[in-house]
């Protein structure tokens, strides 16, 4: 999983509002308000894809948490984002496989 | 779920006044001449260009818009519309667009389909052609509008049917709702006929009886969940206008909402930020109380009210005034609840 990369499903809409990332999945037209771990990971991804361990990293930096503690809360919220349609990944060496960019 | 979040959303963009729902009228050229239009263009004035919508999206991004519905006129007859909204989807806006649908084929469709629009609503005011051509006054307006949709279902685009109910059309409005099922599609009937944006009356003309009025509000296909009111005297009778709201013309003119053409300023001179967070009129709005509504804060129907401040001023000028159209809405919904 460290290995694998993230990135922003492009068909979701956004806005950081009051601190908080507040996301759009047209395909259900669902809400979604992120906490600040997860607006954080949202506000990394912008523009571009990253390394699931580099996201470890950083959350374990500037949140002051224990690598495991992060490593099972990104892999949690990594999982329950894929699901909701908000990110996607992919595993070292497969394809990106964008929807389509506007 | 949603509904939570939306309101807790709603709750921090009213207290703060982030404009999270703008609507931007791209072009007032229509292709279609419905009578009861409340568009009425000024020769006189220039429609935006690409850059400064370009330049306008940025700002209201900046200002926290998240919900932004394109609109017009007919935004398709823009050469530059699906660059406009590309863009819009490139800054992150969750987009929906209203469309009579005439000029839709299947490039355009497909197009549609790359914004993942929310939704699109398509104006159809009949099941039967004749009808709707006679209030879009263009011939096989209705054909092309039905083919517009389909072209989108096909495509898997979220399509919402929207028709305004009127005299021509309030009778068989039950064969409108069986179209849209047949076509697979939402349906939205509006029974409110309002001012034009000059404010001339002559739309309010086509309005419905209070008898057919009613018919339509005891509905549940339309309104299948419980009618306004009564409601607590505490309520709030203030909306999200010029707070969670916001209108721009193709002018450039920005509204507190887009049925609410009170010009606060206009973004060719100054900047959105600069508008929305120093206006004189907008503070006004923001600042009202109930008690300012010196003729609706006794009224025996306020608690069956959706005042609308905009329908007001467009009336009669007035923001703090009562509106006839509104009464007779909030009189009906009254009768109703018994």
């Amino acid at each position: 999983m460290t290995e694998s990369y993230i990135w922003r499903d492009e068909r979701t809409a956004w806005r950081i509002i009051e601190g908080e990332a507040v996301i759009v999945t047209p395909l259900d037209s669902k809400v979604h308000i992120l906490n600040e771990v997860g607006t954080r990971i949202w506000e990394l991804l912008e523009g571009k894809e990253m390394k699931v361990g580099q996201i470890i990293e950083m959350i374990c930096e500037e949140f002051e948490v224990a690598q495991k503690k992060a490593e099972e809360d990104v892999d949690k919220f990594i999982k329950e984002m894929c699901e909701k349609g908000i990110v996607k990944i992919r595993a070292p060496g497969q394809k990106k496989s964008i929807v389509h960019s506007p | 779920m949603k509904t939570s979040i939306l309101e807790k959303i709603n709750v921090v963009a009213e207290k703060e006044c982030i404009p999270v729902d703008a609507f931007f009228e791209l072009t007032y050229n229509c292709n279609l001449s419905c009578d009861f239009c409340y568009v009425v263009k000024d020769k006189e004035r220039e429609e935006l260009s690409f850059e400064e919508i370009r330049r306008a999206l940025e700002e209201l991004k900046e200002a926290g818009a998240l919900f932004l519905t394109l609109t017009g006129g007919e935004i398709l007859t823009r050469d530059d519309f699906f660059e406009i909204a590309s863009y819009a989807r490139r800054l992150g806006f969750a987009l929906t667009l209203f469309t009579n649908g005439t000029l839709i084929d299947k490039k355009k469709a497909r197009l549609i389909k790359s914004l993942y629009p929310l939704e699109v609503g398509i104006s159809i005011y009949s099941a039967d052609s004749s009808v709707h051509d006679k209030i879009t006054e263009i011939s096989g307006s209705h054909e092309s509008s039905i083919s517009g949709l389909k072209l989108l279902k096909e495509e898997g685009v979220k399509v919402v049917l929207k028709s305004v109910l009127r005299k021509e059309n309030v009778k068989k409005y039950p064969k409108l709702i069986a179209l849209s099922e047949r076509l697979g599609v939402r349906y939205n009937m509006d029974p409110i006929v309002t001012p034009r944006n000059n404010g001339s009356k002559e739309p309010l003309s086509y309005q419905v009886s209070d008898a057919d009025l009613k018919r339509i509000y005891s509905d549940k296909r339309l309104y299948p969940e419980k009618l306004r009111g009564p409601a607590s005297p505490q309520a709030n009778p203030f909306c999200g206008a010029g707070k969670t709201l916001c209108g721009i013309s193709p002018y450039g003119d920005v509204y507190p909402c887009i049925q609410f053409p009170q010009k606060v300023g206009n973004i060719k001179k100054s900047s959105f930020k600069d508008i929305w967070n120093n206006s004189k009129e907008l503070s006004k709005i923001r600042k009202m109380k109930p008690s300012d509504l010196k003729e609706c804060k006794d009224c025996e129907l306020r608690l069956w009210c959706g005042r609308c401040p905009g329908i007001a001023f467009l009336e009669r000028g007035n923001i703090y005034g009562k509106s006839a159209v509104i009464c007779r809405i909030a009189r009906v919904q009254k009768e109703i609840s018994g």
